[in-house]
């Protein structure tokens, strides 16, 4: 039998290409490495499950993407207490990524970071470091454009308080 | 998300310490596991696992209070369950404890737990009469699989773990709540996690329970427990709480109606869960009376509350459709209470209309359409109303389950069932003339 689609994509050779990428993108969300490539492993392990159906590199990668979101979520979620779970946002001392120390700059960022709510730091995460549009997030996380604007728009201001950083030039800007 | 002509301060920031953290990472220090289809032994569980994701994702969208939509199924054939050993607990498994691609065995006898690793070596240690093995835990924070022999009910042993690390088996004991009795259970979930399970101990072995669970994963060597949110358990048909939306829908269901929430916040005091720089709840009093101060992802809103008795704040449930919780105001007013539900919706945060206008509340009697009505919050964030129809039947309930439909609160109705409200109960439908 023959087809037109592209071939499915190898699952192999998207583990090599992106496994560190998303790994890095869960380490962003969940801030600890172990859970991050649980969470990773798990992403590609549903996507085994879709990849015959997945015949688009670039629709294989999102779908990787919105895994890890969902993935690391469900993990901050398991780990939460009943009572009140605040993320450890220091990376700890059996942390192999340790070895180079995080400018205190950066440390303070990423506290930060690690206490607002969970939509908002993915927001952030795949805005700033993903680099992806607000239609992409939106797709990746499953929620409106509109939303990503106003969810992003809210982070950034409870970064800001939070660090102290409004531009003396915001007001002009706004 | 505007582009600016340059970026702010902040985003400046926040972009330098995102690359920062995540440049601190390298390929080198990535677990040199092997890409998935190399991954015989655990790959299984983690389909398993993606699997019962698309099954929680085929079903989860339900709106705020609850679901009034889903199919409707014969319950489940009653079965005594009051037996507290975990229907997993086996006395000899096979596991790839080691890493190394080839099962190893794993055996209770005499008193001991033995280990037999497939490369020829091994280990064992003294565990308490009576244990059982559960299933291998793989998402427990270990590297490899963690086996537990967990005592038996009454024991005063701390469970046994064993596990593979740096080249060597670890026994190690588990923290002493690791444990089953009464109304406690250990279970290892489909993901692999290491779980236990709170609930009512003196409900009816035939009846639904809502389960507190609690997960454990290995942190700086050692077992630390992680609150794991609400689970349901229908004793009768299966062996551990799963996911409540997972169970076959079932009118008026114990596990989702019970226990009673009874915790409430006065005026000025904001509500326990929601009590954060960027999400609180609480009632505030004005000039003219009593608002609601609502505050979600560090954005407040008010409502006013209707002229009345002072509030106080009930419980609040979680709006899937909304992203955003509800919550209850009461105001109580001799033997009644009023309740009002606040929520954001398309026209901002508001209380909610009641479908039909009924009374939202607790009533002693006297009213049109029913004898008495109580109106509560249970355990897994849901509102529900029973109404006593009946003189001679005072077990006998009418059961709204609440739904929102955006700015309306909308009733689910489950039909009768006796109830027992005092002791959060389900009582059987023969004891107060339900068919």
């Amino acid at each position: 039998m023959t087809t037109m689609t592209h071939p499915a994509p190898d699952p192999v050779a998207l583990y090599a290409a992106h496994r560190l990428g998303l790994v890095r993108l869960a380490v962003l969300l969940v801030d600890d490495v172990q859970s991050a490539e649980d969470v990773v492993q798990d992403a590609f392990a549903g996507f085994l499950g879709r990849a015959g159906r997945l015949n688009d590199p670039d629709k294989a990668l999102a779908y990787l993407r919105t895994a890890v979101v969902n993935n690391a979520r469900s993990a901050l979620r398991r780990r939460r207490t009943a009572r009140g779970y605040v993320a450890p946002h220091d990376v700890g001392p059996e942390d192999p990524s340790a070895r180079t120390v995080l400018a205190e700059e950066h440390r303070e960022v990423i506290a930060a970071l690690h206490r607002l709510p969970e939509r908002q730091r993915e927001v952030l995460v795949l805005r700033y470091w993903s680099d992806l549009s607000e239609g992409e997030i939106a797709d990746a996380m499953g929620i409106s454009r509109g939303t990503v604007k106003s969810t992003a728009s809210r982070a950034l201001a409870a970064l800001e308080r939070q660090l102290g950083t409004v531009d003396s030039n915001e007001e002009v800007r706004r | 998300m505007s582009t600016p002509t340059r970026p702010r301060p902040v985003e400046e920031r926040l972009v330098a310490a995102l690359h920062a953290r995540a440049d601190q990472l390298t390929p080198e220090d990535l677990t040199p596991i092997a890409v998935p289809k190399a991954r015989r032994s655990r790959r299984p569980v983690l389909l398993a696992a993606a699997a019962a994701a698309a099954v929680v994702a085929a079903v989860v969208a339900v709106p705020l209070i609850g679901d009034g939509s889903r199919e409707v199924r014969p319950a489940p054939a009653p079965k005594q369950t009051s037996d507290p050993t975990p229907a997993q607990g086996t006395r000899s498994l096979t596991v790839d404890l080691d890493g190394d691609g080839r099962q190893d065995r794993v055996r209770l006898e005499d008193g001991g737990i033995s280990v037999a690793l497939e490369g020829g070596t091994g280990g064992g240690a003294n565990v308490a009469p009576g244990s059982v093995l559960l299933p291998p835990a793989t998402d427990a924070g270990t590297e490899n699989p963690l086996v537990v022999a967990l005592p038996q009910a009454g024991s005063d042993e701390p469970a046994t773990t064993v596990t593979y690390q740096d080249d060597t088996l670890v026994f190690d004991q588990a923290p002493e709540s690791l444990a089953v009795g009464p109304g406690r259970t250990v279970w290892v979930d489909d993901i692999g996690a290491l779980m236990l399970g709170e609930y009512d101990a003196s409900a009816p072995d035939d009846m639904r329970v809502s389960v507190t669970a609690t997960a454990y994963r290995t942190q700086r060597g050692g077992l630390v427990e992680f609150g794991a949110g609400d689970l349901c358990w229908d004793r009768p048909t299966h062996e551990t709480p799963v996911d409540c939306e997972l169970l076959p829908h079932q009118d008026a269901d114990p596990s989702l109606m019970f226990p009673i929430v009874e915790e409430r916040y006065p005026v000025g005091t904001s509500h326990g869960s929601f009590d954060g720089r960027y999400d609180n709840i609480v009632l505030e009093r004005t000039r003219d009376g009593f608002e609601v101060s609502y505050t979600w992802d560090g954005i407040e809103s008010r409502a006013p509350v209707p002229p009345g008795p002072e509030p106080e704040l009930m419980g609040s449930a979680t709006a899937s459709s909304l992203d955003a919780p509800a919550v209850v105001v009461a105001q109580e007013s001799g033997d009644s209470t009023a309740m009002t539900v606040y929520a954001p919706t398309s026209n901002g945060f508001r209380a909610l209309d009641v479908e039909g206008d009924r009374f939202l509340g607790n009533s002693p009697g006297d009213a049109p359409d029913f004898l008495s009505q109580r109106t509560w919050m249970s355990q897994q964030s849901g509102l529900w109303t029973a109404s006593q129809m009946s003189e001679d039947e005072p077990t006998r309930y009418e059961v709204t389950h609440w739904t929102t439909d955006d700015t309306r609160l909308v009733a689910d109705r489950q039909g009768e069932a006796c109830l027992d409200l005092d002791r959060g109960r389900r009582l059987p439908d023969e004891s107060c003339g339900v068919s």
